[in-house]
């Protein structure tokens, strides 16, 4: 019996690594019943989902070029700007 | 001058017209731009209005020679113009001055040699932006360069630990309710910044993929091979800096 229960039962490490992978690849036939089985159970994995899904939009939205607000916009110092115009006119 | 563009009987983009010593051609041309489409021909923009475009910056330019050849001059009106952007993206993914400064450094020089590139068509902006993007890519390929199965083993002992002996979490390791819905985190700067040092705190190797993975929009095969990596060694990165980030996150922002 609990043999069956290990193969059937995902440990909630392979199940964390199984969502990450969810996120861009399919998954297997019986990888996709395990991870069902497994957030089914467990309430610290079903909410380890709903982060990593969270993380994964932060970080597209992260990747994506961006449109800064005045907030967020950083300063290139002038040094460097003239650093680069000066690299600019010796080419 | 301006008629001449017109008997040529080609009608020439404006990066043509643009190259001039006035920074005001520079304003005008970003209104320009948009009328064009890919192949330069005209699109839905008045035939007239671009005639007088055309006087309007002859006359301004004291009939300067109409052609690209100062395109240093267009490079640093755009460098005044979008560098603070440029720089302000890079360090955000990057998280390091000194390599932020760099990399527009290097967009910069790159977008000089290759001008030609340039469709008009784009937005300076969208183009520059472009380049740096590519930079960045090269960047972290070569930070993760190192990745190999020593590496990967050392890591290993540390998520490791956030499990027990039948690799069920750990209860001072287990997930909590993050509180993600009600505060617009996507836009909040002090977030972006506790998320930026917690990806930062990362090995290098780890991050490196990661941002790999979210910048270039390739697909597992393509990153792994530039890696030399195995998917299965792509997915093990993955998840650890997806598991140290969780922790780092829960620690830092949304249990504090």
């Amino acid at each position: 019996m609990m043999r069956l229960m290990n193969i059937l039962m995902l440990s909630c490490r392979k199940a964390t690594e199984l969502m990450e992978r969810k996120l861009y690849s399919d998954l297997g036939q019986t990888e996709k019943f395990q991870l069902f089985l497994h957030t089914r159970m467990c309430d610290a994995c079903r909410l380890y989902e709903k982060q990593s899904q969270f993380m994964d939009s932060v970080l597209r939205k992260q990747s994506a070029t961006p449109n800064h607000t005045k907030a967020s916009l950083k300063i290139l110092p002038e040094e460097v700007k003239s650093k680069i115009i000066e690299e600019l006119d010796n080419l | 001058m301006s008629t001449n563009i017109f008997l040529n009987n080609s009608y020439q983009c404006p990066t043509v017209l643009c190259r001039s010593h006035c920074s005001l051609i520079l304003e005008i041309y970003d209104f320009v731009v948009p009328h064009f489409d890919a192949n330069c021909s005209w699109s839905n923009f008045d035939v007239l209005t671009y005639f007088c475009f055309c006087l309007f910056s002859a006359n301004l330019c004291n009939d300067s020679v109409l052609i690209m050849s100062d395109r240093k001059e267009l490079l640093t009106n755009w460098v005044h113009k979008y560098s603070d952007e440029l720089f302000s993206w890079a360090l955000h993914k990057t998280s390091n001055e000194a390599t932020a400064e760099d990399i527009i450094q290097e967009t910069f020089v790159s977008a000089f040699q290759h001008f030609d590139s340039f469709r008009e068509a784009s937005s300076p902006k969208t183009w520059l932006f472009s380049i740096l993007k590519n930079k960045i890519i090269d960047y972290y390929r070569q930070k993760s360069r190192n990745v190999n199965a020593q590496n990967l083993a050392i890591i290993e002992d540390e998520t490791a630990q956030w499990f027990d002996s039948n690799n069920r979490w750990k209860k001072e390791f287990q997930p909590e309710v993050w509180d993600t819905e009600n505060q617009n985190l996507l836009d909040n700067p002090e977030f972006e910044r506790v998320l930026s040092n917690c990806i930062g705190k990362l090995p290098i190797t780890w991050s490196s993929c990661m941002q790999l993975k979210y910048l270039s929009e390739k697909d597992t095969a393509d990153i792994c091979q530039q890696l030399n990596i195995t998917a299965s060694n792509l997915w093990q990165i993955l998840h650890r800096a997806k598991l140290h980030l969780r922790n780092c996150l829960e620690r830092n922002w949304f249990k504090v």
